[in-house]
C-alpha cells in the first residue's frame, strides 16, 4: 500500500519536470493576451485581403487580438472592397500587416506614416459609405522608427495626389467578385429603377420607383421598402451616370446610418452583360461570412 | 537548476501533506485523490511557480527580495515566520495557483471545465452582448481552494492567518478581472461589440497585492494561547471580523539589513540598488538610500561594457537587421563604509582647523 502511494507521487514529480522545461516567456511587447503563444501559418487562398501582398505566412493570432481564423476572415472580409478602390497603394500593406501579420520572432506593426497616408486617402471613401475612420486603425499608436511596416519602394517623400471627385458608390467595376464584395458589406440590395434625383445639402437624394423586388433583405422592413429614400453621401458634385438615366433598371445596394439610408452601391441591371448575368447566377449560393458564427 | 529545486520544494510540500495530515489516508488517496492530483497537480506546480517569480518582481528592489532559502527554511525546520512578508507570500502563492487553473481551464487542457458561458447571448449594455470565452473563474478559486488551503494542517493562530492570506490571493483574482470586447461591426466598426470577462496579465495581481502588503493588518492575540478549544475560538473569532481583502501577520518583520543565518536572509551587503534613470519610479530612485544609507552601508559604482543589438530595421520581406552597439553600463552596489571614508572626514578637519588660523 505505502509503495503503492508514494509511486503515485513519484508519477506526479515526473509529470510536474517536464512543464518547467517547456516553459517559456515571450520577452516582447505580445498584444495583451495570456493565450497560446502566436503560430506561423500559411495565409490560406479564402483570405482574400491579403492575397499577393507579398508574404505567404502569417501569424495567428494576429494583431487585432482576432484568435481563429474564422475570426480573421470574417473580419477581413468587410475591408475587401476597400481594396477595389485603389484609394491608396499602401491600403492592402497596411491592412494585412495587422489582420495577417508577418511571422517574426517579435510582432511587426506598421509605420505611422504608411498608416497616416492610407488614412487620409481611404478615410473619405469610407465615409461616403457611412463609415468613419475605425478605432482599431488610430494611427497615433503605431510606430514611428525603423522597426515598422512601410510600403517597399517609400523611399521618396510622397506628394499629395490631387484626388480627381469621385462617386464611391458609383465608381464600382462591374465584376463578379466586386460585386459580391459589397453585397456583402451592405445591408440590402433591391432590383428598381429611379425616379427622382434631387439635391439636398452635401448630398444627393435618390427617390426610387414603388416597384421593387428585393434581392438581399437585411435589416431592412417591408414597410421601409415601400417608400424607400437613398442618399448619397457627399455626393452632391460627384460624376454618376447611372443617376443621370432615369429609364434603366438598376441593381442598389445600401445600408442604413441612425436614421438615414445610404447608397452603397448601383450597377445598371445588364442581362447582356455577362459579367452581371454570372454574378446573379452566382448570388443565389453565395454566403457572406457572419459573426455569429464564430463563436460556436 | 533553480526552477528543478523549486518543483522538489513543492513535490516536497504536497508529500509533507499527505503524511501529516489527519484526515487522509492510503485509502482515501486511492479512491478520491490519484485521478484529481495527476490532472491539476502540473497547473498548482506552474501556478506556485508564477507566484514565487511575481514575488521576486515585486520585492526586486526591497530590503527583503523574496528569498528562496528563507521560504524553504522556514518550512523545513518548522519554524515558520507570521509576518507581513509571509501574508504576503501565501497570497501571491495561492493567486498564481488560482490564476492558473483558470487559464489552463480557458486554454481546454482540462476535459472537465471550459469557458463560462453562462451569460453568453445576453444583453450586457448598451451596444454589446455578452459572448465569447469568459474566464471560468469559479473553478479555478475552487480547485486552487483544495490544493492550496489542504496544507495548511494547523489549528493554531499561524495556520488562521495563512489560510486568510491565501483567500486574499484568491480574492485579488477576481477583483482584478475586467471586461474585455471586440468589435465585430462591418469595417472595424463597434456597431456590433462582443465582451467577455478575463484574467488581467498577472503583474496586475501582483502590483494589487503588493498595495495591499503596505496596508497590511497586524493581529494581536495573547501571548501563551495555545491548542485549547477557547483560544480556537478566540482565534477564529478574531480573523472573522478581519475583511478577506486585507492581509493579516501576527509578528513584526525582522532587521532585513543584517544578515541572519538562522532566518536565511542574506542581508542588504553586497545587493546591487538603482540610483538615477529616466523610467524609474519614485520608490525604485530611493532604492540606493534604502537597502544600503539606511543600512549602514555604503554605495560602490561599478562600470561594465555590454555590446547589445540596436538600431534595428525591418526589410521587406521579411528580415530584422540590427547594429551591435557597445554600452557602458553603471551599476551600484552596498558594500561596507571603508576606513578611507574617515581619512576623508580627518582631512576635513585638517583644512577646516588651518582656515580658522588663517
Amino acid at each position: 500500500m505505502k509503495s503503492l502511494a508514494s509511486l503515485s507521487l513519484w508519477r506526479i514529480i515526473i509529470l510536474i519536470l517536464p512543464l518547467v522545461s517547456l516553459g517559456q516567456t515571450f520577452e516582447y511587447g505580445w498584444p495583451d493576451n495570456y493565450d497560446k503563444p502566436p503560430q506561423c501559418v500559411d495565409i490560406p487562398v479564402d483570405l482574400r485581403l491579403c492575397q499577393g501582398v507579398g508574404y505567404h505566412q502569417m501569424l495567428l493570432p494576429n494583431l487585432l487580438e482576432h484568435e481563429s481564423m474564422a475570426e480573421v476572415k470574417q473580419q477581413a472580409g468587410s475591408w475587401v472592397p476597400l481594396l477595389h478602390k485603389n484609394c491608396d497603394p499602401g491600403t492592402q500593406l497596411l491592412l494585412c500587416s495587422l489582420f495577417a501579420p508577418v511571422c517574426m520572432e517579435r510582432p511587426i506593426y506598421p509605420c505611422r506614416r504608411l498608416c497616416e497616408n492610407v488614412r487620409d486617402g481611404c478615410s473619405p471613401i469610407m465615409a461616403a459609405f457611412g463609415f468613419p475612420w475605425p478605432h482599431i486603425l488610430t494611427c497615433d499608436k503605431f510606430p514611428q522608427d525603423d522597426m515598422c511596416i512601410n510600403t517597399p519602394n517609400d523611399t521618396s517623400t510622397s506628394e499629395p495626389n490631387g484626388h480627381p471627385p469621385v462617386c464611391p458608390p458609383c465608381d464600382n467595376e462591374m465584376k463578379m467578385d466586386v460585386i459580391l464584395d459589397h453585397m456583402c458589406a451592405s445591408e440590402f440590395a433591391i432590383k428598381t429603377k429611379i425616379q427622382e434625383v434631387k439635391r439636398e445639402n452635401m448630398d444627393r437624394k435618390v427617390t426610387l420607383q414603388k416597384k421593387k423586388r428585393t434581392i438581399k433583405m437585411g435589416t431592412l422592413k417591408k414597410k421601409d421598402l415601400k417608400k424607400l429614400t437613398l442618399y448619397l453621401k457627399n455626393g452632391a458634385d460627384c460624376p454618376c451616370t447611372q443617376l443621370d438615366n432615369t429609364r434603366n433598371t438598376y441593381l442598389i445596394m445600401g445600408r442604413k446610418v441612425d436614421k438615414q439610408y445610404l447608397l452603397t452601391g448601383i450597377h445598371k441591371w445588364d442581362k447582356s452583360n455577362r459579367e452581371f448575368k454570372k454574378t446573379m447566377k452566382k448570388l443565389k449560393s453565395h454566403k457572406c461570412p457572419a459573426y455569429e458564427n464564430v463563436f460556436k | 537548476m533553480f526552477m528543478h529545486l523549486e518543483v522538489y520544494y513543492y513535490a516536497f510540500i504536497l508529500m509533507a501533506h499527505m503524511k501529516t495530515c489527519c484526515g487522509w489516508s492510503v485509502n482515501n488517496f486511492l479512491m478520491t485523490g490519484p485521478k484529481a492530483y495527476l490532472i491539476y497537480s502540473s497547473s498548482v506546480a506552474a501556478g506556485a511557480q508564477s507566484g514565487i517569480e511575481e514575488c521576486k518582481y515585486q520585492f526586486a528592489w526591497d530590503r527583503w527580495k523574496c528569498p528562496e532559502r528563507a521560504l524553504q527554511l522556514s518550512t523545513h525546520s518548522g519554524l515558520r515566520s507570521a509576518n507581513r512578508e509571509t501574508a504576503f507570500f501565501h497570497a501571491i502563492s495561492s493567486a498564481g495557483v488560482m490564476y492558473t487553473l483558470t487559464r489552463n481551464c480557458s486554454l481546454g487542457d482540462f476535459d472537465n471545465c471550459g469557458c463560462d458561458d453562462t451569460r453568453n447571448g445576453q444583453r450586457g449594455g448598451q451596444g454589446w452582448l455578452w459572448g465569447g470565452c469568459s474566464d471560468n473563474v469559479g473553478f479555478g478559486e475552487v480547485i486552487s481552494k483544495q490544493f492550496v488551503d489542504a496544507l495548511e494542517t494547523g489549528q493554531d493562530a499561524r495556520a488562521a492567518m495563512n489560510l486568510h492570506n491565501n483567500e486574499v490571493g484568491r480574492k485579488a483574482v477576481k477583483g482584478t478581472m475586467q471586461r474585455t470586447c471586440k468589435c465585430h461591426g462591418v469595417s472595424g466598426s463597434c456597431t456590433t461589440q462582443t465582451c467577455w470577462l478575463q484574467l488581467p496579465e498577472f503583474r496586475e495581481v501582483g502590483n494589487y497585492l503588493k498595495e495591499k502588503y503596505h496596508r497590511a493588518v497586524k493581529v494581536d492575540l495573547l501571548r501563551g494561547a495555545g491548542n485549547s478549544a477557547a483560544s480556537r475560538g478566540a482565534i477564529a473569532e478574531t480573523f472573522n471580523s478581519i475583511s478577506r481583502k486585507e492581509l493579516v501577520h501576527l509578528e513584526d518583520s525582522p532587521d532585513y539589513c543584517l544578515e541572519n543565518r538562522t532566518l536565511g536572509l542574506p542581508g542588504t551587503e553586497g545587493r546591487e540598488c538603482l540610483r538615477k534613470g529616466k523610467n524609474l519610479s519614485k520608490w525604485e530612485k530611493r532604492t540606493c538610500k534604502r537597502l544600503c544609507g539606511d543600512c549602514g552601508l555604503a554605495v560602490e559604482e561599478r562600470r561594465a561594457e555590454t555590446v547589445s543589438s540596436c538600431n534595428c530595421k525591418f526589410h521587406w520581406c521579411c528580415a530584422v537587421k540590427c547594429e551591435q552597439c557597445r554600452k557602458t553600463v553603471t551599476k551600484y552596489y552596498c558594500v561596507k563604509r571603508s576606513k578611507r571614508v574617515k581619512n576623508d572626514n580627518a582631512s576635513r578637519r585638517k583644512s577646516y582647523r588651518l582656515k580658522k588660523k588663517h
